[in-house]
């Protein structure tokens, strides 16, 4: 890597009311691996009512949520859609998981069967388990998917987190631009049924995986923050190599527990 | 004694006796899954006659609080029957309730939180107490929201009772105002000013209008005096505890600018539990003196700050379940001002909850520049490595040794005479029986 200091502004949106299941872990992973390459990584914390500048940001961070939570963001998601698609559109790197994943979709359909708009930047769709199936059903436990991602190279192809969500997500299947992060290996993923998991479009990826997602997949996190670097500094960039044996031991973990 | 109880009592206490000679563990659930199926109304057909029936529940605090109580109950020649730790669920209230005569004045239960609602119908309990509501084994018991939300339901359907709650968990002061109980008493503990809140608290947003609370002080997590701007704020204190201090292992606190209490504890979640147990004791109108008496020598109870002794070693334990736990065991061992030999083990059973994401909302951060030496074990240990690497502990220096055998034979070989060990619930079980065998 060159000589010039690279700095890369990250967004946390809503840290206060979506960081239900260890999400901080995937924001300490990159601030770490960042900071390990000596990459400069400026975070700003976005809560609801709060601007969202969609020239300022080369990666945006978002997890999960309660339900209730899940309200307020849904209409401050609105507020900023123009902002966020904008964003979405130069190519900014978006991690999303599992509540506000559901909210980048079309729309979600609680349990008590109210209907939430998303921003629709993702051609997906939730529904509650209950209203589908008319049982409610958390899917919940361990998963590994295989990452299908076309342009993913790495040795290592594997995904694994846990999982605990009852919206089952559904891909637009004739979507044109969304198409799933993973295939499921072990576990339930979008929904249950079609062995997709998560969800991308351009550098937007949302995922149902936490437990938590980056620290146990190293290569899909340098595979995010290359991204994010190659899009702000539109150059080729070759990361610096860490040693990533105790994660990798954490990912085979999982791995062997099929 | 009716007939409904009779026979499953005697079948109940047969089995009791039958395991207790073979496996002293199980002996404690097993014949409260069988008097249950003999009669689902097991529990209720035996506490209801009991005049005092008490139930302490919460995430974190509760076996604590039920030790004290039993102390001071045990002390005073009081006639009671408690459950044992980690028996917390309806089949374990079930078993201890075999045991139950005409004597018994005192029901003292500590009951799970996803078991309560199953055991207050049953119990009908006179004395209800809340320690605190925190995130807690997301796999297991679901969100914090949903959980306040059913005890709500369960609290507006039980007949009259006294409240004992925690006026400093936003969360159960709304469940104090929600829950349709006249009789509710309040405890607090005097935050700090500069107390900030945790990454990870969780009712940090007003019950009722959802916006962000304000607080004034905060003792930890999202434990202080908040209000909102709809008008929602900490309620009239009955109880509080304006100053607490540690001297020589001991903690001292005074309640009410009136009574001083020594006990031989640290953490600030300890000034909660004690005033917890002080506060029911008191409604239950034990003698003021009596209580202070009979908690001076209290003892911990299993994993909490428990001390094991082994091959000259003491080992000082503190058990770790869930974020806020955690952290509190870490602020206590700061409090400790030396540098430590630890070990940290963490299983994924059923009883630790399979996900470990919450070890990412714990401040490894804090906890690295106090290690001396650092041993990692359990089931998930590698997870546990992770997250110590990536709150900037040296990597070489992270010890992991998965087996369990292996790690406490290293942990043991340690210098320091002083050991402390941080174990999750089903971790513990595992160590204590190597422990044993060494013995």
């Amino acid at each position: 890597m060159n000589k010039k200091q690279l700095i890369l502004h990250l967004a946390y949106l809503y840290p206060k009311s979506m960081n239900i299941y260890g999400d901080r872990g995937n924001l300490i992973t990159l601030i770490k691996r960042y900071q390990w390459r000596n990459i400069n990584l400026i975070i700003d914390e976005i809560e609801v009512g709060d601007n969202f500048n969609p020239t300022k940001y080369d990666f945006v961070f978002a997890g999960g949520g309660q339900d209730i939570h899940q309200l307020r963001i849904a209409e401050d998601l609105q507020n900023k859609k123009t902002a966020i698609i904008e964003s979405v559109n130069r190519g900014t790197v978006f991690l999303l998981i599992c509540g506000t994943y559901q909210l980048f979709g079309h729309y979600f359909i609680t349990s008590t069967n109210n209907k939430i708009a998303g921003i629709g930047v993702l051609d997906i769709t939730t529904i509650a388990s209950k209203i589908k199936t008319g049982k409610t059903k958390r899917m919940i436990g361990n998963i590994t998917t295989e990452i299908v991602i076309p342009n993913f190279k790495s040795e290592i192809t594997t995904l694994v987190g846990f999982e605990n969500h009852s919206g089952m997500t559904f891909i637009n299947k004739d979507s044109s631009t969304t198409y799933p992060l993973g295939r499921v290996i072990k576990g339930f993923g979008n929904n249950g049924h079609d062995k997709t998991e998560g969800a991308c479009y351009k550098n937007v990826f949302g995922t149902y995986l936490h437990g938590s997602l980056l620290p146990k997949n190293p290569h899909f996190t340098d595979f995010l923050i290359k991204k994010a670097l190659e899009n702000k500094y539109k150059s080729s960039i070759k990361l610096v190599d860490l040693n990533d044996i105790l994660e990798y031991k954490a990912h085979q973990f999982i791995l062997n527990h099929r | 004694m009716s007939f409904k109880t009779l026979i499953p009592t005697l079948i109940g206490q047969t089995i009791s006796k039958l395991l207790l000679f073979r496996n002293k563990s199980r002996g404690e659930t097993l014949p409260g899954l069988i008097v249950l199926k003999i009669n689902k109304n097991f529990i209720k057909d035996t506490n209801q006659s009991v005049p005092h029936r008490i139930i302490i529940s919460g995430t974190n605090g509760k076996t604590t609080t039920t030790a004290m109580v039993t102390k001071v109950l045990r002390d005073k020649g009081i006639s009671f029957i408690t459950n044992p730790s980690g028996s917390n669920l309806t089949r374990g209230i079930a078993a201890a309730s075999l045991n139950i005569s005409n004597k018994i004045t005192h029901l003292l239960w500590e009951v799970d939180e996803a078991a309560l609602t199953e055991v207050c119908q049953q119990v009908q309990p006179t004395h209800l107490v809340f320690t605190n509501l925190f995130r807690d084994q997301l796999d297991r018991y679901g969100e914090t929201d949903t959980i306040l939300h059913n005890w709500i339901i369960l609290l507006k359907k039980l007949p009259k009772l006294q409240l004992i709650l925690n006026a400093d968990d936003p969360s159960l002061v709304y469940l104090g105002q929600q829950a349709n109980q006249h009789n509710v008493i309040y405890f607090s503990v005097r935050g700090n000013p500069n107390n900030k809140l945790d990454d990870s608290s969780d009712s940090i947003f007003c019950p009722h209008c959802r916006k962000p609370l304000v607080y004034k002080t905060i003792t930890f997590s999202h434990l202080g005096q908040f209000s909102c701007s709809c008008g929602f704020q900490s309620p009239k204190l009955n109880f509080i505890i304006n100053s607490f201090n540690y001297r020589d292992k001991y903690l001292q606190i005074n309640i009410n600018n009136l009574s001083n209490m020594t006990l031989p504890l640290i953490g600030t979640y300890n000034v909660y539990n004690s005033l917890a147990a002080y506060v029911l004791l008191n409604t239950l109108n034990f003698n003021n003196l009596d209580i202070l008496t009979y908690l001076k020598d209290f003892q911990p109870a299993f994993g909490r700050q428990e001390i094991m002794r082994i091959k000259n070693k003491n080992i000082l334990t503190i058990l770790v379940k869930n974020p806020t736990g955690f952290n509190q065991a870490i602020e206590t061992l700061i409090q400790l001002n030396k540098k430590l030999t630890l070990m940290i083990a963490i299983n994924d059973k059923t009883a630790d909850g399979k996900d470990v994401s919450w070890l990412w909302d714990v401040d490894f951060e804090k906890l690295t520049p106090i290690i001396d030496k650092l041993i990692i074990s359990g089931d998930r240990a590698d997870d546990m490595a992770v997250r110590i690497k990536y709150a900037d502990f040296p990597n070489p220096k992270i010890q992991v040794i998965n087996d369990k055998i292996k790690a406490l034979e290293t942990f043991l070989h340690c210098d320091d005479k002083n050991l402390y060990l941080l174990p999750t619930y089903t971790a513990l079980w595992e160590i204590r029986k190597l422990i044993k065998n060494y013995e």
